[in-house]
């Protein structure tokens, strides 16, 4: 395809997604399959925001019926649907959204049957996500999904508050496109060839015009050097008196012996960006925290045969910090935009380009070596140096994310962080389930009921609490959950469904970083908390 | 479609509701009834929805199945296939229809009793008569332009009783949200009460522009490249005829661009520009997603139910969220400018010297009042006089001699009450200017 060919029909309807996540991320998510149990509000609402994005296949398992309540709540049925099986209806409507998404159902038997079975495979599935199971259900599932090393995806509503928990063996984050990054330009640790080239500047046999396009980050260079020169230092001025020395001496290149009054008064652009981006530039070079634990991690220190690439490569990139790298990672090569003429800049770029380009080449010929080692070399080599390449340019940020697995939450009971208090109450709601096979206020037209239902919730909370009394704030958010009776609101399901949605998106292309591992979504104060279960 | 439902067939479907509008609990709004008369009350509530784009989508079928049922709508834009990956109402046999009535159409077919009345037009096709129907008025707008726009039609709807005290029922609740890729934000505005939008414009990122000299003289990046093509090389050649704008959905424009582009990029050795990247800059185009749409469209469909049942309070006011790295979201309520030149209900006054250049107090009120295409009139010995109107070639050069005068010679004196309109705003605003002679500046200073 020619730089200027015009995109085709899936470029253009992706467009707005792809500049998020790429071609290479649109064809994982194309390649993905995942399985929803609960094809009831919730969990329609999650796979509507993967359907349309293009995600490869879905399974729903449901056994359920399309209810006169579910159309009360739920997009993906219909009144005159009633009655009829609720997987399939759903299958249909998410299908209709997008028609390249291949869309099955189970309706029957039962998960509570599959399970039993133990015949169903769950590992065609890249994801599985349970939208409002109940619990017993939930943790014969999850425990099954641990042991085949599958991500599971626990959604809830229940009310105006949602959570999401996350249960992932080992996911590796890629491409964490962090929000906020400072470019790796090592005035500290300077390229030789950067070195060279602010080497044959100087200040006394610039032209003026040279001088007034001489950029930022050539100034800060030679800044630097001479403060060093000056105080016979070989690091970074820190204290606030050698910022000051610092910034003296900048201000002292600033002038120019072919500037008039008139530039005098005048600031000087380039030698203001200089200033203004001091706190960026001048900071040591090192290792990230994340990379310095991937590289301390056991699966990088032993390396087998059955390994996953992910963890050779980090050994890869580990031997290039020790020996070529002299303790810091491949460079990244991205030089930021700066005030200064075509010419410097493109120069500049050449430098931190080439150099990553040659720290790359390291890094690939280490992770030969490596594989050839663990006999893991074969002809899908021709993948490997692009690959490379991305994680040479993010390896700053590579991480691993392995949650715990999914536990009895009883020992979580005497936490007092509000949004936990939520994230109790249902667990304590699921035991009343277990008991009454019903949630608490769950009956309307019974007020009697609900004060019933509410004693017995706060009965069930004494039960597992080691605490005497409960706390008001305790008492408060019992109360709350039995108004709410397991109400499913559309709103919130939806607010759930599209942060899911986004989860599983994040764990199918290994770009941006999954929530460790769970959000409490508190719909009354709309707010959010992670805890990490 | 209507679907003859009886008292009890409603009342078992919206049964998910009704517990909530039912039951009271400790986290309820403290002006809450819990009544069984609450789910009628929300499915005549007249609810606006501005927009059925990417969030307008989401408000409708969040709102349609929170219980309203008198839903109007509002976009002047047709369907492009672009829409189809978040604005899930419309399929590709939908492509150059309208999309308010196609969401219309869509809601009322799959939620039958909801009744959804769409308009297939700009905000300011309307006026106060018609926003004034309305209880509540959600946007899912993509301009900041619009936002404001919308912000001074309310305002302007206020009512002050004799003591110039705001009457809260004249007030319209306004919910607004705003995604850009994996950010979002929406907001409850009560004005009078929280920040409006033009309190708080410094919220909104900056408008993406280069330089002038780095596009000319230059070239550092290939978005450079690109603009030295649509800012200087088309309207030199007019590749397509005469008066042809540039069109950023025409394949062959962009074709043409990226062609010119590539050639300035590579002799000035920069790389990067392709079809997608060069229409990515002409249009501005902002990325997007349907899961951050459908999250920041729940959030405002959740306080348009709980401003219309009471049943929870509201959230205090301002929410940002972003799913970039975990999942993050803050909520806090913007402080509200007490010289809000909208919301604050309090006149403009600027003080300039006399003999200052028109030009000057354009200046001024331009970069202060972030204004866009000012119009601006007075009355002077009782005749209405047009100071500065840019909005036709006709009026342009009828007050450009304007400027080069200076305020006296405009026929302007102390106290002088000017009008200026713009297309930020709904209604004029009234700007009182005070004149200092020369003299006295000059002792003032």
């Amino acid at each position: 395809m020619s730089k200027s060919s015009a995109p085709d029909k899936k470029q253009i309807q992706y467009d707005r997604q792809l500049r998020l996540w790429g071609d290479h991320g649109q064809n994982a998510l194309e390649s993905a399959r995942v399985c929803l149990i609960g094809a009831n509000t919730l969990g329609t609402e999650i796979l509507k925001a993967l359907v349309l994005p293009g995600l490869g296949s879905f399974t729903i398992i449901d056994h359920q019926l399309v209810t006169l309540a579910d159309c009360g709540s739920n997009f993906f049925v219909h009144p005159s649907k009633i009655d009829e099986s609720r997987a399939r209806i759903t299958c249909e409507f998410l299908t209709q959204l997008n028609p390249d998404v291949h869309g099955t159902y189970i309706d029957k038997p039962s998960i509570d049957d599959l399970l039993k079975q133990n015949t169903f495979n769950f590992s065609q599935f890249n994801i599985v996500i349970t939208a409002n199971l109940p619990m017993q259900t939930l943790s014969i599932l999850a425990n099954h999904l641990w042991t085949l090393k599958i991500p599971l995806i626990i959604a809830r509503t229940y009310g105006f508050i949602g959570t999401i928990r996350l249960q992932v063996f080992e996911h590796y984050v890629i491409e964490a496109h962090p929000d906020d990054t400072i470019p790796d330009l090592r005035l500290d640790r300077p390229l030789i060839t950067f070195s060279n080239y602010c080497n044959s500047i100087h200040f006394d046999c610039l032209t003026r015009e040279e001088h007034l396009h001489l950029p930022s980050l050539v100034i800060l260079f030679k800044t630097l050097q001479q403060w060093q020169k000056q105080y016979n230092r070989n690091d970074l001025p820190c204290t606030r008196i050698e910022k000051d020395e610092f910034k003296k001496i900048l201000e002292k290149f600033s002038h120019h012996s072919a500037y008039d009054i008139h530039d005098h008064n005048k600031s000087l652009e380039n030698f203001d960006e200089a200033k203004r981006t001091i706190p960026s530039r001048l900071i040591k070079t090192n290792l990230s925290s994340t990379i310095k634990e991937l590289f301390q991690d056991q699966s990088c220190l032993e390396l087998t045969n059955q390994t996953e690439i992910f963890w050779f490569i980090i050994h890869a990139l580990k031997l290039f910090t020790e020996n070529e790298g002299q303790g810091l990672l491949p460079v990244r090569g991205e030089v930021p935009d700066m005030i200064t003429n075509t010419n410097s800049y493109v120069k500049l770029v050449e430098i931190y380009q080439e150099q990553a380009k040659k720290d790359c080449e390291i890094v690939h010929n280490y992770l030969c070596d490596l594989l050839k080692k663990y006999n893991r070399l074969s002809n899908h080599n021709l993948n490997l140096h692009h690959l490379v390449q991305i994680y040479c340019k993010n390896a700053s940020f590579l991480k691993v994310l392995r949650t715990t697995a999914i536990k009895n939450e009883d020992d979580l009971i005497d936490k007092t962080e509000s949004d936990l208090s939520w994230y109790i109450g249902l667990h304590l709601c699921d035991i009343f389930y277990e008991k009454f096979h019903r949630y608490p206020g769950e009956c309307l037209l019974d007020e009697k009921q609900f004060d019933i239902d509410l004693d017995d919730l706060k009965q069930i909370s004494k039960q597992q609490s080691s605490k005497n009394i409960m706390s008001n704030n305790k008492q408060d958010i019992l109360e709350e959950l039995c108004r709410y009776g397991a109400s499913e609101l559309h709103s919130i399901a939806a607010f759930i469904g599209g942060c899911c949605a986004q989860e599983i998106i994040k764990l199918i292309t290994h770009q941006y970083v999954p929530v460790d591992n769970t959000l409490i979504y508190n719909g009354i104060q709309q707010a959010t908390s992670v805890f990490k279960l | 479609m209507v679907v003859p439902t009886d008292d009890s067939t409603t009342k078992k479907q919206w049964i998910h509701l009704r517990r909530i509008l039912e039951r009271a609990g400790p986290f309820k709004d403290p002006n809450f009834e819990p009544s069984t008369e609450l789910l009628s009350a929300i499915e005549s509530v007249k609810i606006l929805i501005i927009g059925a784009g990417g969030l307008g989508c989401e408000l409708l079928k969040d709102l349609a199945l929170m219980g309203f049922c008198q839903i109007d709508i509002i976009d002047m834009d047709t369907i492009d296939l672009a829409n189809l990956n978040r604005q899930f109402l419309f399929t590709k046999a939908d492509i150059g229809k309208s999309k308010a009535e196609v969401a219309a159409k869509f809601i009322m077919n799959r939620i039958p009793n909801c009744n959804v009345t769409p308009h297939m037009n700009k905000i300011q096709d309307f006026d106060a008569s018609f926003y004034s129907e309305f209880r509540i008025i959600v946007c899912g707008l993509d301009s900041v332009v619009a936002r404001r726009w919308i912000n001074s039609m309310l305002v302007s709807m206020l009512q002050y009783d004799e003591d110039n005290q705001l009457i809260p029922s004249s007030i319209i609740p306004l919910i607004d949200g705003g995604t850009e890729g994996f950010k979002g934000n929406a907001r409850v505005i009560m004005h009078g009460f929280t920040s409006c939008i033009e309190c708080t414009l410094d919220l909104f990122p900056p408008q993406v522009n280069f330089p002038q000299c780095t596009i000319a003289n230059n070239p550092r990046l290939p978005e450079h490249c690109v603009e030295w093509v649509t800012s200087i090389l088309w309207p030199k050649e007019k590749p397509f005829g005469q008066d042809i704008k540039i069109d950023g959905d025409n394949v062959e424009h962009i074709q043409w661009i990226v062609e010119h582009a590539t050639k300035r990029a590579n002799d000035h050795n920069i790389t990067g520009i392709n079809f997608r990247f060069t229409q990515g800059v002409v249009k501005r185009i902002i990325p997007a997603v349907a899961s951050t749409n459908a999250v920041i469209a729940s959030i405002c469909a959740t306080e348009v139910f709980k401003l219309a049942s009471s049943s929870v309070m509201l959230m205090n006011n301002y929410t940002m969220f972003n799913d970039i790295e975990g999942i993050y979201m803050l909520t806090y309520p913007p402080e509200k400018k007490e010289d809000c030149p909208i919301c604050s209900n309090v006149p403009i006054r600027i003080q300039m010297s006399e003999t200052s250049k028109f030009q000057e107090f354009i200046d001024l009120l331009i970069e202060k009042y972030h204004l866009i295409a000012p119009l601006i009139y007075t009355e002077i010995n009782g005749n209405s006089k047009t100071l500065y109107m840019t909005s036709t070639e006709q009026m342009s050069e009828a007050t450009r001699p304007h400027l080069k005068m200076t305020l006296q010679e405009l026929g302007l004196t102390n106290g002088a009450e000017l009008l200026v309109g713009d297309p930020a705003r709904a209604s004029s605003m009234r700007v009182i200017l005070t004149l200092t002679s020369s003299m006295e500046t000059s002792t003032a200073k």
